[in-house]
């Protein structure tokens, strides 16, 4: 018999967060969509231009951290602070 | 009534004084006292300037009060009372002085109504930043100390020579008064308001002090550092052509790094950093609705993030650290702490019923026009970036609970009730000023009758965030959003803490070495001028020489000689 350790597993909030997400982000829609405003000045006020700008923005915090992670990490011995200075000698 | 004319700034800096010598029990009522104190002297009194005095011909008014720095001033003043509840669980006499000596001169600069006095005033909590952050327990905070000396003090000397030129047209011209960026003081200013605000290439002091100040430091440097930029924006340049661009680049900035950044203090001084630009962009914009959504977006920022950091502050305390990537199951042992950085991320996001949304909204309307729709866009956009950034990544990251095949010999204890509470208490304030703005519109300047819970205002920010958690969700749960590392990122803080020190510290080594080739080359010399003088007196010390002329005397006797006759003859003369 072999003493294999069990498995992680994970769970957490996602779906909590996600259904609250979407029932907040459907009722901002239907609201949006049913307002009898013809008068957007541009086309992020339309209605359901919300909803991208917020696809948009998530996207973009997504590559951003990607982005940033490869082209600014920090590599070497103190990558995980930011104490290394030019007159550090610890 | 007793009337006090006395620049309600003053009253924390002396209550400084106090604190240093005051047994720990006193401290925070003496804090607090101090804040409500101040609070009264600036409620008290009606609008307009006194105690002008002139010194060396240059006016100086230690107290102007107007509706501008009111609503500035009674944000940082219920913040320092806040600040004065989360601090008191901790003994550190010299923190405490710090931030009251951080308040009080932000607080004084607010209220002055001359340029010396603010930029002495500004100076002064310049100073008290530096001491609160030498104060902090937490390794590097020296070095970030001297740091924000260096930044501190370059804005200084761009202040002091702004004044002086400023001065140039006149003594009058140091009053408060609109500046012209065209000029060479308005100029200086500026650049030195940039410092003070935050702005692009000089971002970088605010995450570095906040990211090594203690808790409460890290709350108190959020509120009482960039927002008397804001205020002195808002103030010297309304409606600057060129503050709309930066604000607008202060944004991206923010918002980029606060979604890649793995230690959450950083993380949230870079999400300050972002409504700091939207106010300064507002600013720019210049209308009044826009100043007047400035000023309040100021005012809910403060308290958001404050709270922020002060649930940051409270993990930070406990834990150790505040990075996401260390928080996985933070939530079963610390729910309390987890709950309340929910709370005020929302608060960041500017979710409605929450302090930043009332504000926020009136940004969007003040942007509302075809020039400044790029600018309206960023405003709409930073709310959902910051909502994936602050709330979502650690809060779902906190709720991660993992079956570990060794599970943790010391289970984490809740924060302190004091940090739990200062951070509830300034949760309090965001869920009160966002369902109620109402008092908050009647402190602006401008006369504001808006609805912020409108129907067309409320249903397009739910579908911002909920689309923006919807797609987060998603884009976590297919493996496409980064996993949460310790990592830590590169800003342009690397370029002169690396290459520029290191070039500094070379430039350094070779003039001392120059230095100290000149100081070995005056030391031979002298040396060898010393040997040949002591050989020469020694030549005339030879009591039996064969003459004058072979036994080397000659010369100096001649010498002799040829000076006592001119002597002789100038006496005759």
């Amino acid at each position: 018999m072999t003493r294999t350790p069990p498995p992680t597993r994970a769970k957490g909030v996602s779906g909590l967060v996600f259904l609250f997400c979407a029932t907040a982000g459907g009722l901002g829609l239907a609201f949006d969509l049913t307002r009898n405003d013809l008068s957007s000045w541009w086309l992020g006020a339309e209605p359901g231009a919300a909803a991208v700008i917020g696809l948009g923005a998530a996207t973009l915090a997504v590559l951003a951290g990607h982005a940033l992670r490869f082209l600014l990490r920090r590599r070497g011995r103190n990558e995980t602070t930011e104490e290394r200075d030019a007159g550090h000698h610890a | 009534m007793l009337a006090i004319t006395l620049n309600p700034g003053f009253v924390p800096i002396l209550a400084a004084l106090a604190v240093l010598a005051a047994p720990r029990m006193l401290r925070a009522p003496t804090i607090a006292g101090a804040a409500l104190l101040a609070l009264w002297l600036l409620l008290d009194r009606e609008f307009g300037a006194a105690a002008r005095v002139a010194q060396m011909g240059l006016p100086v008014v230690l107290l102007n009060l107007d509706a501008l720095n009111r609503i500035f001033g009674i944000a940082l003043l219920l913040a320092l009372i806040i600040i004065a509840v989360f601090s008191s669980s901790r003994r550190n006499r010299y923190e405490d002085a710090a931030i009251l000596s951080l308040a009080g001169g932000t607080v004084s600069a607010l209220f002055v109504g001359d340029l010396i006095s603010f930029v002495a005033a500004a100076a002064f909590a310049g100073l008290a930043a530096a001491w609160t952050v030498f104060a902090s327990p937490l390794p590097g905070a020296n070095r970030a100390g001297v740091r924000l000396l260096i930044w501190h003090g370059i804005e200084g000397l761009l202040f002091l020579v702004g004044v002086a030129f400023q001065l140039r047209a006149g003594a009058e011209s140091s009053v408060f008064a609109r500046l012209d960026v065209d000029t060479l003081g308005g100029g200086f200013i500026f650049a030195a308001l940039m410092i003070r605000v935050g702005a692009p290439l000089a971002h970088v002091w605010l995450k570095d002090v906040v990211a090594h100040a203690s808790p409460a430091g890290g709350a108190a440097l959020s509120v009482f550092s960039s927002m008397l930029g804001v205020y002195a924006l808002a103030r010297f340049f309304p409606s600057e052509t060129l503050l709309a661009p930066i604000g607008a680049a202060m944004i991206v900035i923010g918002v980029v790094f606060a979604a890649a950044k793995d230690d959450l203090r950083a993380g949230a001084a870079y999400g300050l950093m972002a409504q700091t630009g939207v106010c300064v962009a507002l600013i720019g914009a210049g209308s009044p609705l826009a100043m007047a959504a400035a000023e309040g977006h100021a005012f809910t920022s403060i308290f958001a993030f404050l709270a922020l950091l002060m649930a940051l502050g409270a993990i930070l305390e406990r834990t150790g650290n505040a990075r996401i990537s260390s928080m996985t199951g933070l939530a079963r042992t610390m729910p309390l702490s987890v709950g309340l950085l929910l709370v005020s991320g929302l608060a960041v996001s500017a979710t409605p019923g929450l302090a930043v949304y009332a504000t926020h909204t009136v940004a969007l309307d003040a942007t509302a026009q075809w020039p400044l729709r790029w600018l309206w866009l960023m405003i709409a956009a930073t709310p959902a970036v910051l909502f994936v950034a602050l709330v979502l990544r650690p809060v779902l990251t906190a709720n991660l609970q993992t079956v570990a095949a060794k599970p943790k010999a010391h289970p984490i204890a809740e924060a302190p009730f004091t940090m739990l509470l200062g951070a509830a208490l300034a949760s309090f304030f965001c869920i009160s000023i966002g369902l109620a703005p109402g008092w908050l519109y009647g402190l602006m300047p401008a006369d504001l009758a808006f609805q912020p819970y409108a129907l067309d205002r409320v249903a397009p920010r739910l579908e911002t965030l909920g689309a923006a958690g919807v797609a987060f969700v998603l884009l976590r749960a297919t493996g496409v959003a980064a996993k949460e590392r310790a990592v830590s990122l590169l800003d342009i803080d690397a370029l002169y803490r690396g290459p520029l020190a290191s070039a500094g510290r070379w430039a350094g080594v070779v003039m001392l070495r120059f230095y100290g080739a000149w100081q070995a080359a005056l030391s031979a010399a002298s040396n060898w001028a010393a040997r040949a003088f002591t050989a020469w007196t020694r030549s005339c010390d030879r009591p039996y020489a064969e003459s004058p002329v072979t036994s080397g005397a000659a010369a100096p006797l001649a010498a002799l000689a040829v000076f006592m006759a001119v002597m002789f003859f100038a006496r005759v003369m």
